[in-house]
C-alpha cells in the first residue's frame, strides 16, 4: 500500500514538473541584470584611474601585472608619472586608466570588466521546491535550463587571464546547467531568482 | 525635442535659462516679427549666455569651486579632470608632501588655453569649461498659437579645442553633431516685452562624483 501511495504521489509531483509555463523572456532578463561574466579585480585596484606610486610597495603594486594585462588588451591605458620629492628629486608611479573600449566593459558595482551574454537554450524541467519534510511549497518552483555564453570578445579569452582567473570555457558552442527559483505568490506577480555566483573567479 | 530635455533636466540649466529669459529684448513688443527678425532674436540670446556671446556646451564639476585645485589623496585623482587634463586645459602636478608617510598633494592649474574656456557659477560653487559657437542659420518656419509662437530654427555650433571630444560624452554633444534644428518658444511678459520660454539654452555635461 505504501508502495502505490508514494507512486501516487510522485505522479502528481510529476503533473506539476510537466507544467512547464515559464516565461523564458523574464528569466532572460534576471540572468542579464546579474551580469554574471566579470573579470573583477583585485580590492586594491578596484577603481579608476589608479596611481601606483613607486616607493609605496604596498599591496596595490603586487597588482600591477594584472593590470598590465588589461593595458595590453587596450581595456586599460597606462601613464609614467613624476612626481617632486621634498628635496627636489623625482620618484615615480604608474597610473592606470580606462580606455575608450575599457569604460564600455567596466562594471564599477562588480569592480571588473563585465562581459558576454548568458542565454537560456531551453528549460528542462520544473520541481516545486521542498519547504521541510514531505512539504513543498505552492508559491516557489525550481527551474531546471540550459544555457550558453554568447557575445564573447576576443580579449576576454586571451590565455594569460587564466593564470589569475578561474574561468569556465568560454567557447559559445557548449551548454551548461543551470537552476532558478520561480516565485509565484500569485497569478499577477511572479519573479525569478538565480544563482549570483560569479562565474569567473579571482585565483 | 532633446533640446527640451536638457534645459528642464537639471537646475543648472535652469539658472542659466532664467537669466537668458530675464534678457528681455527691446525690439518690437510684438509677435509678428519677420524671420530675420526671429533669428536675429534667438542669436541674441544664445549670444547673452556670456559676455563673448559664444559657449553653449558647458562641462560642470560640481565639486571644484575655483582653480588652482588641489587635494592630498590619491585616491580622489578622477577621470573627468583628468579628461581636462589631456585637452590641456588644466595642469597636474604631483608632491610628495612629507617623508613619514606615502602623502602626496596633486595640484591642478588652467593652462592658458583652459583659461579662455573657464567659466565659474560661484553661487552654485562650481566651475568648469564651456564651449562652441553659434551661429543661428534659417528659421524654418514660425506658428502662432494664442499668445505664443513656436519658431523652428537650424543652427551650428563650431570651434571646439583639440582633444575635448572624451569629456563631451555625457551627453550628446555638439560636437560630433554641429547642425541642429531647435524650436524656441516665445512669449510677452505683462510688459509687453517678447520673452523666450523654451527651446533656446545649454548643453551640460556635469560630473558630480569622482569617478565618472
Amino acid at each position: 500500500m505504501k508502495l502505490k501511495t508514494l507512486l501516487m504521489l510522485l505522479c502528481g509531483l510529476s503533473l506539476v514538473a510537466c507544467d512547464n509555463n515559464i516565461n523564458k523572456d523574464k528569466l532572460q532578463s534576471t540572468i542579464n541584470n546579474n551580469q554574471p561574466l566579470c573579470y573583477s579585480l583585485p580590492k586594491e585596484v578596484r577603481s579608476f584611474p589608479k596611481d601606483i606610486f613607486d616607493d609605496n610597495i604596498g599591496e596595490d603594486n603586487l597588482n600591477d601585472e594584472l593590470l598590465d594585462i588589461f593595458v595590453d588588451l587596450n581595456l586599460l591605458t597606462k601613464r609614467k608619472l613624476s612626481i617632486t620629492k621634498l628635496d627636489g628629486s623625482l620618484t615615480y608611479a604608474t597610473r592606470y586608466r580606462l580606455s575608450q573600449e575599457g569604460k564600455t566593459y567596466f562594471n564599477p558595482e562588480k569592480g571588473g570588466f563585465c562581459f558576454g551574454k548568458v542565454e537560456i537554450n531551453d528549460v528542462y524541467n520544473t520541481e516545486s521546491v521542498l519547504i521541510g519534510y514531505n512539504k513543498r511549497s505552492k508559491t516557489s518552483k525550481w527551474v531546471y535550463y540550459h544555457y550558453f555564453f554568447n557575445d564573447i570578445p576576443d580579449w576576454a579569452k586571451d590565455k594569460r587571464l587564466t593564470q589569475y582567473y578561474i574561468t569556465p570555457l568560454l567557447n559559445t558552442e557548449r551548454l551548461y546547467d543551470a537552476k532558478a527559483i520561480h516565485y509565484q505568490p500569485s497569478l499577477y506577480f511572479s519573479s525569478f531568482e538565480v544563482d549570483k555566483t560569479p562565474l569567473i573567479q579571482l585565483r | 525635442m532633446k533640446f527640451k530635455k536638457y534645459i528642464s533636466s537639471c537646475q543648472l540649466c535652469m539658472a542659466l535659462m532664467l537669466t537668458i529669459v530675464s534678457n528681455q529684448s527691446h525690439a518690437d513688443a510684438t509677435l509678428n516679427l519677420t524671420s530675420e527678425q526671429w533669428q536675429k532674436e534667438i542669436q541674441q540670446r544664445f549670444d547673452a549666455i556670456n559676455e563673448n556671446g559664444e559657449p553653449v556646451e558647458c562641462v560642470v564639476f560640481v565639486n571644484i569651486d575655483k582653480f588652482p585645485y588641489h587635494f592630498d589623496y590619491s585616491r580622489l585623482v578622477s577621470e573627468p579632470l583628468l579628461m581636462a587634463v589631456d585637452a590641456e586645459l588644466v595642469d597636474e602636478s604631483i608632491k610628495v608632501r612629507s617623508h613619514s608617510e606615502q602623502n602626496y598633494r596633486y595640484t591642478y592649474h588652467l593652462t592658458e588655453k583652459g583659461k579662455r574656456y573657464y567659466k565659474a557659477w560661484p553661487k552654485l560653487r562650481h566651475s568648469g569649461f564651456c564651449f562652441g559657437k553659434v551661429t543661428v542659420e534659417k528659421i524654418s518656419k514660425t506658428d502662432k498659437i494664442g499668445n505664443y509662437v513656436t519658431v523652428e530654427y537650424q543652427y551650428k555650433v563650431e570651434d571646439f579645442p583639440a582633444n575635448i571630444e572624451p569629456i563631451l560624452s555625457k551627453q550628446n554633444s555638439y560636437i560630433n553633431n554641429p547642425s541642429r534644428i531647435a524650436i524656441a518658444t516665445f512669449s510677452l511678459d505683462q510688459n509687453n516685452q517678447l520673452y523666450s520660454v523654451s527651446g533656446i539654452g545649454l548643453i551640460t555635461h556635469i560630473y558630480e562624483g569622482w569617478h565618472q
